[in-house]
């Protein structure tokens, strides 16, 4: 063959795989790729709210407003030395000849995430001083403006508090109120 | 004066191009009679065209002519960007294809970052943001792209998930044919962390194929 003939035939060679090379990219190339990278931090955290206790309704077991938050209400009716208490639900009993004590129990749940604390501090105080001759009481303890702890080694999870308000029967009628603040504190 | 006798002007196309016969090999030699005959050691043929050349300039008439061949080849292509939603947290390098989401620090029972949304469960919580994904593509007449994910590395205790598509190191489709080229489309990220973890940090990095369909 001639050289002429020859190079024809390797340029028509040459075309043919510079299609090839160029078509076989140009497919793969409806394919792309990204990375998105996820980063967080996780803190530990714990939680406590008010619930209803199971007897709620019962003697002794009033119902909360706004149970299951971290900010509830007790209503423990109206209650006189002589009559009693309003609500059922409200425990009613007399200590000594001139005092009465009216108590409804409920529940906090401390629940805690992302620690291994294995149980927690709960400390309580009220907003503040109470009227004379009437007592705010947290189980046995007389509550005070300034906090105090309730039970040193909770274990997570319900435990059930009991609230008792003591009034002297020479406190003149009035509306008693409090706000008790309740801390948990991860041991 | 056997140049003059075969010179290439008064051969036919082909035997001068090599066509027929090939006989050019043998021409090339023959029709450069400026070899082999010379006047004074310029040629005669050169001196005719050096004065063909003056004759033209005075008639001023000059034209030239030229064409360049190009040649672009325009090849089918995709791309895929990350950008930040508005509702969620701002994503670094934002815009590119290798972005980051930072949900910050996130607990349980705290308050949420800023574009990051909590939801609580049972012994767990799982926290969330928007983001977008902008598919490009051009050269081609796809109708839509299939995107599809994977993580990096194995996630352990946490769970991510794109929209309601878990995911793993496994390549898994997250949507099989989304039509909306050149336009945000919104998907969320979904990090699940058990109450049981420890506190610290969490990372992993999603790698995102889009595939034209």
């Amino acid at each position: 063959m001639c050289r002429r003939r020859a190079n024809i035939g390797r340029v028509a060679l040459c075309v043919a795989m510079l299609c090839l090379a160029l078509g076989t990219p140009a497919m793969a190339q409806t394919q792309a790729s990204g990375t998105l990278t996820i980063t967080a931090r996780v803190q530990s955290s714990m939680s406590l709210v008010f619930m209803d206790n199971a007897n709620v309704g019962t003697t002794g077991f009033c119902p909360l407003t706004n149970a299951g938050t971290n900010n509830a209400s007790l209503n423990l009716g109206t209650a006189s030395f002589t009559t009693g208490d309003s609500l059922p639900c409200v425990k009613f009993a007399k200590i000594g000849a001139a005092i009465y004590d009216v108590s409804s129990a409920f529940d906090v749940l401390v629940t805690t995430a992302n620690t291994n604390s294995p149980n927690y501090r709960l400390a309580v105080a009220m907003s503040s001083a109470p009227p004379a001759n009437v007592t705010w009481m947290m189980n046995a303890a007389t509550l005070t403006t300034a906090a105090q702890t309730l039970q040193a080694a909770n274990p997570y999870g319900r435990t059930t508090e009991t609230l008792h308000v003591q009034v002297k029967n020479s406190v003149p009628a009035q509306i008693l109120s409090e706000t008790i603040f309740f801390t948990a504190t991860a041991n | 004066m056997q140049a003059t006798k075969h010179n290439s002007l008064t051969k036919p196309r082909q035997e001068r191009h090599g066509w027929h016969g090939c006989p050019q090999i043998e021409n090339e030699k023959k029709i450069r009679p400026w070899e082999s005959v010379g006047i004074g050691g310029v040629s005669w043929l050169m001196a005719v065209a050096a004065m063909l050349l003056l004759a033209g300039s005075a008639h001023a008439q000059l034209n030239a002519s030229g064409t360049l061949n190009a040649t672009l080849i325009n090849k089918s292509g995709i791309s895929i960007v990350f950008n930040s939603d508005a509702s969620g947290v701002a994503l670094s390098g934002s815009g590119t294809a290798a972005a980051g989401l930072n949900f910050g620090t996130v607990s349980m029972y705290g308050t949420a970052p800023a574009g990051v949304t909590v939801t609580r469960a049972a012994g767990s919580f799982t926290v969330s943001s928007p983001f977008d994904v902008f598919v490009d593509i051009g050269g081609t007449a796809s109708p839509s792209y299939r995107l599809q994910a994977n993580l990096a590395a194995v996630p352990g205790v946490y769970s991510y998930q794109i929209d309601a598509v878990p995911l793993s190191t496994a390549l898994t489709t997250v949507v099989a044919a989304d039509p909306n080229y050149r336009t945000n489309v919104l998907h969320t990220m979904y990090l699940t962390i058990p109450a049981s973890a420890p506190a610290g940090a969490v990372s992993n990095t999603v790698q995102f194929t889009v595939t034209a369909n």
